[in-house]
């Protein structure tokens, strides 16, 4: 029934919880008792290994330079390539050499258009002065 | 009996009605790239045409009355044939054909002095324009009214037969002659302008059109007389405007 109390004060010696007077009674005790020796040694292994777990997945706080030494190894792993296949190139590159003749062409055509539009009215003048029906009188025969 | 009355007498009201509509004309117009717009009428409010100009012009261009003692006749060979008919009626046949190459040709049919048909021909045999009845040709004479021309200018303008007159002169500059020779004619329009407009040369609505910058004044020529007329024509005008100043 002792061994129950020195069992809780193994966990105060482990935790560093203990007193001086407590920790000489439980070393006391731990000279005769096998039981509790084991006890003891097991909690502390127990102990050890969560530590010791604990200790390996510590996070490393300087990702940059991880990050950087990644990026060194594979600089384009991470870009996407814009190459095109050289066929679908040339294709691009005659459309829009069309596409320009083609605006220069209706661009210089609509000048011409505009042009011929100055001289529409000039047109409709001519004719109308030109036309000599107004001073034309026409007389009609009677119908037969 | 009745009925076939009513039949008859609806049908000659009709016939009387449509007596003064019943001749079709066409008008033939050359255009740009060889080619020739027809049109055919009974009166130009009927022309179905989309194009609002084409009507204009396929009004205006067909003229009724010609008197062929009123030509420059020293620039044609005339050649007349009598004797003819068409539609039952006897016309006359007038080939002018100019002696030398600086104005279009003509071919007019006359019924007295109206014109049942026309067609004008450039220096290269094309047609430009023509018109003329299709079916028949109506009852009906013209002739000219006894007007008083008033002249804007001192002295008569004249150029190898063509007698000019000043159609409009605006405060701006711009001017419009219209020269005529009796059977051919052209307009000159003098406009200043800066802009650097390129030299055109067409054939558009029956007619020809050249215009030309000169030291920023713009002269465009509308008319039946060939392209390297109206650059003479425009070079004799530029030489005068100097030889004024």
């Amino acid at each position: 029934m002792d061994c129950i109390k020195y069992r809780k004060l193994t966990h105060e010696l482990l935790d560093n919880e203990i007193s001086e007077n407590s920790e000489i009674e439980l070393i006391e005790h731990l000279e005769h008792c096998q039981d509790c020796k084991v006890y003891m040694l097991n909690i502390n292994k127990i102990k050890l290994s969560i530590k010791d777990s604990y200790a390996e997945k510590k996070n490393d706080i300087n990702l940059s330079a991880q990050i950087m030494k990644k990026i060194q190894k594979n600089p384009g792993a991470g870009t996407k390539s814009l190459k095109l296949p050289k066929k679908v190139s040339m294709v691009a590159v005659i459309i829009i050499i069309f596409s320009a003749i083609f605006i220069a062409k209706t661009i210089f055509s609509t000048k011409q258009a505009v042009a011929l539009n100055d001289t529409d009215e000039m047109i409709m003048e001519h004719l109308e002065k030109s036309n000599n029906n107004d001073i034309i009188h026409v007389t009609y025969a009677e119908s037969r | 009996m009745i009925c076939t009355m009513r039949i008859l007498f609806i049908a000659t009201i009709f016939f009387f009605a449509t007596l003064s509509y019943s001749s079709e004309v066409f008008v033939k117009i050359a255009s740009g790239n060889n080619s020739v717009v027809t049109i055919t009428y009974k009166k130009p409010e009927d022309i179905s045409s989309a194009d609002t100009r084409l009507k204009f012009i396929a009004k205006m261009i067909r003229e009724n009355y010609f008197d062929p003692d009123n030509i420059a006749r020293d620039y044609y060979n005339i050649v007349v044939k009598d004797g003819m008919k068409i539609y039952n009626k006897s016309v006359k046949q007038f080939e002018f054909t100019p002696i030398t190459q600086d104005r279009f040709s003509h071919i007019i049919t006359l019924y007295g002095n109206l014109i049942v048909r026309r067609e004008v021909y450039d220096t290269n045999n094309n047609l430009i324009y023509a018109y003329g009845y299709t079916d028949s040709i109506p009852d009906i004479q013209p002739t000219k009214k006894e007007t008083k021309e008033v002249s804007l200018e001192k002295e008569p303008l004249l150029y190898k037969g063509f007698k000019g007159k000043l159609v409009k002169k605006l405060e701006d500059g711009t001017v419009h002659y219209l020269f005529s020779d009796g059977l051919n004619k052209f307009s000159i329009f003098i406009k200043k302008s800066e802009k650097n407009s390129v030299v055109l040369r067409h054939v558009i609505y029956g007619n020809y059109l050249f215009s030309k910058n000169i030291d920023g004044i713009q002269y465009t020529v509308i008319g039946t007389i060939p392209f390297d007329e109206m650059e003479n024509f425009i070079s004799f005008i530029t030489s005068k405007e100097k030889n004024a100043r």
